[in-house]
C-alpha cells in the first residue's frame, strides 16, 4: 500500500485535473498541492500543465492508463488501477480494478509487448476504455518508496536529488518497475545504466553539484502554451521545500503573452532581486532530450557528433534559444572588444560547434579506431572515507568508431610519488590481462572539478587566471600523467599556459559567422 | 594439424572470431610455427608501422603479441621487432609517442629504433660481391639495416588497408618499409613529360619493391584483414571506413599471400602493377595455380572492399577545387595523400581557406578565379607558365584612372616531382598564415614539442 499522504495528494491531483478540464476556471485555482515524489508544493494548475504538456513529450502521447502493482516474485498481481484520462497525459479518475482483469497466465513481465496488448484487451471488454500504456510496479518499489516519502519532508535539497536519482537507480538496475510501451526515456536510462555498470546516477549528480556555484538561479521555463518559473537556491544545508519554488507566471501577476522575452525577464528580475535569472525555451530541451533518449549503446561516434553540434549550437545561441538577466559581460560588444585587444577572441555567440565535435575523429586517429584506453580517477574521495573507493579505474574499448565494452579493472594501490613509473606499470600489467593498453592516463578529482567549474559552468565568463589556473594543473603531474604522453599533453606540458590558451582558443571559436 | 610438404608456396585463408584465433588455427594448416621458426633463430617481427597513430594506421598489436608468444614456444634465441615509418616520422618519435618499447621489453622482446642501428652499421655493410653481380641491387642491399639481413627469420605481420596505388597494403610493399624512408622515395628533375606519359612513377617503383624482395623473403607473412579500412586508406582518413571480416590470410610466401589476399577482397589481380610486373619478371608463382591454398573457399568469400577515390575530385575537400591536367601516379598518391589529411586533421582551416584551385600534372585547365592558385608539383609548374591567371589587372592613379596588369601574388607553388607531404603543408601554411589555419597551427606545434626533428637525423 502505497503512503497515505502521497495517495491522498495524488487524489487531490486527479480531483483538480477533473475540475480543470470539466469546470474550474483558471482563475479559481488557488490551493497547492505537491508534485509526486517530490515535497515541493506548488499550484495544482501546474501539475495540470506538467501532465498536459511534458508527460506526451516524455511517457506516452495517448490516452488512459492503467497501474498494475506485482507481487516481488512477479507471480501475483496485487493491484490494479486504471486512470481514465481526457487528454493525453492528464489523468483525471482513479478506479481500482478487480485484479482478475489480467488473466496471470497470459501476463508477464518477461514479454512486455504481448502482455499489454493482452491487458488492453481486457479493459477494453470489460470497461470499454482502450488504454495506451501500462506501468507495472513491483512491491519493492512501492516499498522503496514509501521509505523515502516518509522522510523526504526532511531532505536537503541535495539529499532529495540523491534519493530521488538512488531510487531511480535501483528501480530500473533491478527491474522494480516496467512501462510498456516502453518510453524512449527509460529504454535510455536501462542502456546507459547497464552499459556504465560501476557507474551512478548520483555519483555524476554528485560531481556536478560540487562544482555548480551556489547562487541563486532563476530559471523561466518559456513556451507559447505553458511556461513555468524555477527559483532555486541551492545551499545544501536547506530543506527542498525552501530552497526550491516553482511558479505559474500567473502566480508572479506576469502575463507571458504580452511580452517579449527581454521584458518578461525583466518583470520576473524585479519579482526576484539579487538572482540569475535565465529564460531557456522548453521546445529546445526537450528536443535535446528527445535527441539524447533515442541514443543507442554502444553510442556511435558519428551520432555523438552530431548530437554535440546540436547541444553545442544551444549554447551558441544566446538571446535566441536561451537569455539571461543580467546578460554574460562576455556578450557585451565593449567587453569583447577590450579582450580583443588582449588577444584572445572569446565571442561565445561563435563557439565552434561544428569543430569542436570533429576533435572526436582527430581521438580515433590518434587512438585507432580500436582501442583500449585507462582511466584512473584518482582521489575521488580524499577524505579516505572507507566506504567508498578513493580511486576508480575504468578501461574502455573501442571498436571502429564506438565505445563498445567498458571494464573496471582493479590495480595495486598507486605510488603518488612515482606516478610515471607507476601507471607504465600499470599498463604492462592490464595489457597482460585486457590486450594491448593504448594509454593509461590518471586524473585528479581536483582537476577534473577545476574543468568542470572554469570550462562548463562558468563557459559564460572569460576569467583568464582561472582558466590559466586550470592549464596550470594540466601541467602538473600531481594531478594529470599519462603514459604514454600524448603529443597534446607534450605540448602542455613544454608551453607556457598563456600560450596554449591562444594556440587552442582559435579552434574552439570561430573566426566568422558561417 | 594438416601435414604440408609441397614445393608450390601455402596460403590459408582462415575465418575466426578473433584474429589471434585466425593466426593458431591457420599456422596449425601450415604446420605449425616450428615449420617456419627453428630453436635458437633470431627473429625480426616486421610489422606495419606507419603513423605515430593507433590501429589501423599500424599492425594489430594483440596479434603481434600472439606471434611472439607463439615465437617463444619455438624458443627463439631473440626477437625484434620494427619498421620505418611510411612519412617522414622517426622511429624513435613513433616510439615515444605509443610507448612501444617499454611494451614490447615487458615481453621480452626488442623494439628497435632502425634509425640508430642504421647509422650505426651502415658503413661497416660487408657484400659479399658475388652474391649480388647487379649494381642496383647491391645498391639497394647497403640500403637496408644490416640488422635485418642478419637475423634468421623474418616474420612479416602486415595489416591490410585500401591503398592508392596498389588496390590495397600488400606485403610486398610493407616489406618495402624496411628501407629507411629516405631511401623508399622516387623522385625525378627532369623530363616530366615523359614520366607523365610513361606513368615511370609507378613502374620504378614497382621495381624497386620487386629488387628489394629478390634481397629480403620474409619467412611467414601475415596477411591481416580481420578489419581493414575501406573507402579511404592506407591511413585513417575522414572518409575511412573499418570493415570487419573476420579473416586472416597466412602464407610462406609474401607473393603468393598478397595474390590470395588480392582475390579474398574481390580485387582484380591482373590489375594490379605489381602482380603484374612480378608476373612479366617471371617471379614465382607466376601464376594463380601455382599456389596451394586452404581453408575458406574464395569463390564464396564475398569480401569486396570499397576501394580508394580513383579521382582526386572525388575527395572532396571544401574549398578547394581540383584542376587536373594529365599527372602520373606519383603526383596522384601525394595530391591524394594531402587532400585526405586536410580534410581529416584541418576541417576548421579548410572553411578559412576561402576558394583554392590546386593545379595538377600537365596541361590543367586554367581556372576561373584568380586567387590561390596552389601550383601542384613540376609538371603543373611547368605547363602553367603562360596561362593568363599570373597576371591581374590593377586599376592604379588617382585622378586619371588606369588599368595595368601586374603579376598575381596569390599563387604558390609546391616543388618536387612529386612534390612531398612535407614541403605542401609547409607551403600551405607559408601562404595562408596561422591566423587562417589554427588547426595546422596547433599540429605544427604539436610536432615542435615532440622535438621530431631531434629524432629526424
Ligand atoms: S610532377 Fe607530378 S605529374 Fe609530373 S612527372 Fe612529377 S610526379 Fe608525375
Amino acid at each position: 500500500m502505497i503512503n497515505e499522504k502521497f495517495l491522498n495528494n495524488w487524489l487531490k491531483i486527479l480531483n483538480y485535473n477533473n475540475k480543470i478540464n470539466e469546470s474550474l476556471e483558471i482563475d479559481e485555482i488557488t490551493e497547492k498541492i505537491t508534485i509526486p515524489f517530490t515535497p515541493i508544493d506548488v499550484n495544482a494548475l501546474l501539475i495540470y500543465n506538467f501532465f498536459k504538456y511534458l508527460y506526451p513529450e516524455i511517457i506516452n502521447d495517448q490516452q488512459n492508463v492503467l497501474d498494475i502493482i506485482i507481487s516481488n516474485d512477479k507471480e501475483k498481481i496485487l493491484d490494479t488501477i486504471l486512470y481514465e484520462t481526457k487528454e493525453p497525459g492528464v489523468p483525471i479518475s482513479y478506479e481500482k480494478l478487480n485484479t482478475n482483469i489480467i488473466k496471470s497466465r497470459k501476463f508477464s513481465t518477461e514479454n512486455l509487448e504481448e502482455s499489454f496488448f493482452n491487458v488492453q484487451k481486457r479493459v477494453l471488454k470489460k470497461k470499454e476504455l482502450r488504454i495506451s500504456h501500462i506501468r507495472i510496479f513491483k512491491e519493492e518499489f512501492i516499498e522503496i518508496l514509501n521509505k523515502y516519502l516518509k522522510k523526504s519532508d526532511d531532505l536537503s535539497f541535495h539529499e532529495f536529488f540523491i534519493s530521488l536519482l538512488e531510487i531511480i537507480d535501483k528501480s530500473i538496475r533491478e527491474k522494480l518497475f516496467f512501462i510498456s510501451p516502453k518510453p524512449n526515456l527509460l529504454s535510455f536510462l536501462e542502456d546507459f545504466l547497464q552499459f556504465f555498470n560501476n557507474f551512478h546516477l548520483s555519483t555524476i549528480f554528485e560531481l556536478l553539484f560540487r562544482n555548480i556555484s551556489k547562487d541563486n538561479y532563476v530559471i523561466i521555463f518559456y513556451s507559447r502554451a505553458f511556461s513555468f518559473i524555477v527559483k532555486l537556491n541551492i545551499k545544501s544545508t536547506k530543506k527542498v521545500k525552501n530552497c526550491i519554488k516553482i511558479f505559474n507566471p500567473r502566480d508572479l501577476e506576469i502575463e507571458f503573452d504580452k511580452l517579449d522575452k527581454h521584458e518578461i525577464l525583466k518583470k520576473v528580475n524585479m519579482k526576484f532581486k539579487n538572482n540569475l535569472i535565465y529564460l531557456i525555451e522548453q521546445g529546445q530541451i526537450l528536443r535535446i532530450l528527445n535527441e539524447l533518449f533515442e541514443f543507442e549503446f554502444p553510442i556511435q561516434k558519428e551520432k555523438l557528433n552530431l548530437f554535440l553540434q546540436k547541444l553545442l549550437f544551444q549554447f551558441r545561441s544566446f538571446q535566441s534559444n536561451w537569455y539571461r538577466h543580467p546578460p554574460p559581460k562576455m556578450y557585451r560588444a565593449f567587453y569583447r572588444f577590450l579582450i580583443r585587444l588582449l588577444g584572445f577572441n572569446y565571442n561565445l555567440k561563435k563557439i565552434s560547434h561544428w569543430a569542436i565535435p570533429e576533435l572526436l575523429y582527430k581521438s580515433d586517429l590518434i587512438f585507432g579506431m580500436n582501442s583500449k584506453i585507462v582511466l584512473i580517477l584518482y582521489n575521488l574521495n580524499p577524505e579516505k572515507d572507507p566506504e567508498k573507493k578513493n580511486n576508480v579505474v575504468i578501461l574502455l574499448e573501442t571498436e571502429n568508431n564506438a565505445v563498445t565494452n567498458i571494464y573496471y579493472p582493479s590495480i595495486d594501490t598507486l605510488e603518488e610519488k612515482n606516478t610515471k613509473i607507476s601507471i607504465k606499470t600499470i599498463r604492462n600489467e592490464l595489457s597482460t590481462e585486457y590486450g594491448y593498453i593504448n594509454i593509461v592516463i590518471k586524473i585528479d578529482k581536483f582537476l577534473i572539478d577545476l574543468i568542470i567549474q572554469n570550462f562548463i559552468f562558468k563557459f559564460t565568463k572569460f576569467q583568464l587566471f582561472s582558466k590559466l589556473k586550470t592549464i596550470r594543473a594540466i601541467k602538473n603531474e600531481k594531478y594529470l600523467s599519462m603514459y604514454p604522453e600524448m603529443p597534446i599533453y607534450k605540448f602542455i606540458k613544454k608551453s607556457n599556459s598563456l600560450k596554449i590558451f591562444k594556440t587552442i582558443l582559435p579552434i574552439l571559436i570561430d573566426k566568422h559567422e558561417f | 594439424m594438416t601435414k604440408v610438404d609441397s614445393k608450390k608456396p601455402l596460403v590459408v585463408v582462415m575465418k575466426g572470431d578473433t584474429p589471434q584465433e585466425c593466426l593458431i588455427n591457420g599456422l596449425d594448416k601450415l604446420g605449425g610455427i616450428s615449420k617456419f621458426i627453428k630453436k635458437d633463430d633470431v627473429v625480426f617481427l616486421k610489422t606495419t608501422l606507419r603513423l605515430p597513430f593507433g590501429f589501423p594506421n599500424n599492425s594489430n598489436i594483440d596479434l603481434v603479441d600472439k606471434i611472439i608468444l607463439e615465437c617463444k614456444k619455438a624458443e627463439v634465441k631473440k626477437i625484434f621487432i620494427g619498421a620505418y615509418s611510411s612519412l617522414d616520422f622517426s622511429t624513435k618519435s613513433i616510439d615515444l609517442i605509443l610507448g612501444l618499447s617499454s611494451y614490447f621489453e615487458n615481453k621480452g622482446v626488442e623494439f628497435v629504433n632502425l634509425d640508430e642501428r642504421y647509422e650505426l652499421v651502415s658503413n661497416d655493410i660487408k657484400i659479399d660481391e658475388n652474391e649480388y653481380s647487379n649494381e642496383k641491387i647491391k645498391d639497394l642491399r647497403n640500403q637496408i639495416p644490416e640488422l635485418i639481413l642478419n637475423v634468421d627469420k623474418i616474420i612479416l605481420i602486415n595489416q591490410i588497408n585500401i591503398h592508392p596505388l596498389f588496390m590495397c597494403d600488400l606485403s610486398l610493399l610493407n616489406l618495402y618499409s624496411i628501407l629507411p624512408p629516405k631511401f623508399q622515395k622516387i623522385n625525378y628533375t627532369h623530363n616530366f613529360k615523359e614520366i607523365v606519359q610513361n606513368n615511370q612513377y609507378i613502374k620504378d617503383l614497382v621495381l624497386k619493391i620487386i629488387d628489394l624482395y629478390s634481397i629480403v623473403k620474409p619467412t611467414l607473412v601475415i596477411n591481416d584483414i580481420f578489419y581493414a579500412l575501406e573507402k579511404a586508406g592506407p591511413f585513417i582518413y575522414k572518409d575511412s571506413k573499418l570493415k570487419k571480416n573476420n579473416i586472416l590470410i597466412v602464407g610462406n610466401d609474401a607473393l603468393a599471400t598478397d595474390i590470395i589476399t588480392l582475390k579474398s577482397l574481390g580485387f582484380d589481380i591482373e590489375k594490379n602493377p605489381l602482380i603484374l610486373e612480378c608476373k612479366k619478371q617471371a617471379v614465382n608463382p607466376n601464376n594463380f595455380d601455382d599456389i596451394k591454398c586452404y581453408g575458406e573457399d574464395l569463390d564464396e568469400l564475398d569480401l569486396n572492399l570499397i576501394p580508394c577515390y580513383s579521382n582526386l575530385d572525388q575527395i572532396r575537400a571544401q574549398n578547394i577545387t581540383i584542376h587536373s591536367g594529365e599527372y602520373c601516379s606519383g603526383c596522384y598518391h601525394k595530391a591524394y595523400e594531402l587532400l585526405n589529411f586536410i580534410k581529416t586533421l584541418l576541417p576548421k582551416d579548410l572553411k578559412y581557406l576561402k576558394e583554392c584551385s590546386l593545379l595538377i600534372g600537365l596541361n590543367p585547365p586554367e581556372p576561373m578565379n584568380k586567387k590561390n592558385i596552389l601550383l601542384f608539383g613540376e609538371c603543373a609548374k611547368i605547363a602553367t607558365q603562360n596561362y593568363d591567371f599570373h597576371k591581374v589587372s590593377k586599376i592604379k592613379g588617382f585622378r586619371k584612372k588606369k588599368e595595368i596588369q601586374v603579376q598575381n601574388k596569390a599563387i604558390f607553388k609546391i616543388d618536387g616531382c612529386p612534390p612531398s607531404l612535407k614541403d605542401s603543408f609547409c607551403k600551405i601554411y607559408d601562404y595562408f598564415g596561422k591566423k587562417n589555419l589554427p588547426e595546422l597551427n596547433l599540429i605544427y606545434k604539436l610536432l615542435d614539442s615532440l622535438d621530431i626533428s631531434k629524432y629526424n637525423k
